[in-house]
């Protein structure tokens, strides 16, 4: 009996333990930058295992480092998920790089593999300000400038991929934060 | 004191053993599938198929909304492949995973100026220094030494002009993938 317990719980701690490291913590191979975490090094045959299985755990093929770079986010900047009742503005910095996309996935579709509600703008789309930076509003209801739809219901996440960055504009885009979540109101 | 402590080793052993294993083979497990999934999808290894709509999920659960995704699972337990990717002007990206899930080789619209691109994909040969053989350009093709019998090239080109979606797609959709016969894998085998 002692012993069904001890490998039980070992395989619990195993598989826990496994999982956690791939969602991002430390020794994991990931960035943490405010609300947004980015694997940096995905893809590359010396990556962190860490890094391989985060991507291939949520049903995604690790992403090749030299040709875009991504970040996500399922929290605002003070730490609270998002949250489909909630609006959002979104701020980015400048992005030296060729494009990038901002793509909003309810949870529940991420889960079940549908793509039901899924919003995106590309920078080929959205109305950027002289110097680059962009600033996006994420509700129910319309809004002038770049606006994603929020989802009926339940949390969502926020995925940031840029293509074709310099390795000089790489190390620049993961020593601060892509954008800032600023929550607004929530009803 | 150590029979105390015994049981609770165990554990530890066993944790670290499935924390291990997890990391280093759910990788390849979760691959394996993935390439029998695009396998059945496209009737057969090294056949071209370009994804639509719920299949993208097989390589994507977050994929891009406006991204169009063709796929060739590379068998060369019999050959060498060849894959002719017919290519939309503005971005697209090759990739080519092993059957573990790391990225092998990539490349972009930036690195190749043309509409059409022909890949060889063949096992890895020694070379005389030892060090692993690197892809290479050979009278014209882009000849690819892959470690793993099994990988997966994915080419992916980004539409955000919705009326370019149908033009695009047949461009894409017109890519080849196939197992070259042996007398046809002359120029890609010598090393």
């Amino acid at each position: 009996m002692k012993f069904l317990i001890a490998v039980a719980v070992g395989l619990a701690a195993g598989y826990f333990s496994a999982t956690y490291m791939a969602s991002g913590h430390a020794f994991s191979g990931a960035v943490r930058l405010g609300a947004w975490i980015s694997w940096p090094q995905s893809g590359r045959e010396d990556a962190s295992p860490y890094s391989r299985l985060h991507f291939l755990m949520r049903g995604q093929l690790p992403p090749s480092h030299f040709n875009r770079l991504e970040f996500e986010a399922a929290e605002d900047d003070t730490g609270n998920p998002l949250k489909a009742g909630c609006t959002y503005r979104i701020v980015s910095t400048t992005l030296p790089a060729r494009w990038w996309a901002l793509t909003l996935y309810p949870e529940e579709d991420v889960r079940r593999g549908r793509f039901s509600h899924v919003r995106e703008i590309s920078s080929r789309t959205a109305i950027l300000a002289r110097d680059g930076s962009a600033t996006f509003d994420i509700s129910h209801q319309p809004r002038p400038g770049n606006w994603l739809q929020a989802p009926p219901k339940g949390h969502f996440i926020l995925v940031f991929r840029l293509f074709g960055s310099t390795p000089l504009a790489r190390e620049k885009l993961l020593s601060r934060p892509p954008a800032r979540i600023i929550r607004e109101t929530c009803r | 004191m150590m029979s105390r402590l015994f049981w609770p080793g165990v554990a530890l052993l066993v944790a670290v053993i499935a924390h291990v294993a997890y990391v280093l083979y759910m990788p390849r497990l979760d691959m394996r599938e993935r390439l029998d999934a695009l396998t059945r999808l496209s009737q057969s290894a090294g056949a071209f198929h370009v994804l639509e709509g719920r299949e993208t999920a097989l390589l994507a659960r977050t994929p891009l909304r406006h991204m169009l995704y063709g796929v060739c699972v590379i068998e060369t337990s019999h050959g060498q492949v060849e894959m002719i990717a017919r290519l939309p002007a503005g971005y697209w990206s090759l990739t080519v995973y092993s059957d573990s899930g790391d990225v092998i080789y990539t490349l972009n619209d930036r690195h190749v100026d043309a509409d059409r691109l022909s890949v060889i994909f063949r096992m890895r040969k020694d070379t005389p220094s030892g060090l692993p053989e690197v892809p290479r350009l050979r009278e014209g093709k882009l000849v690819v030494p892959l470690a793993s019998r099994r990988a997966l090239a994915v080419l992916r080109t980004y539409i955000d002009t919705p009326g370019l979606y149908r033009r695009i797609f047949k461009t894409f959709a017109s890519s080849t993938c196939r197992a070259l016969p042996l007398s046809a894998a002359g120029p890609a085998s010598g090393s």
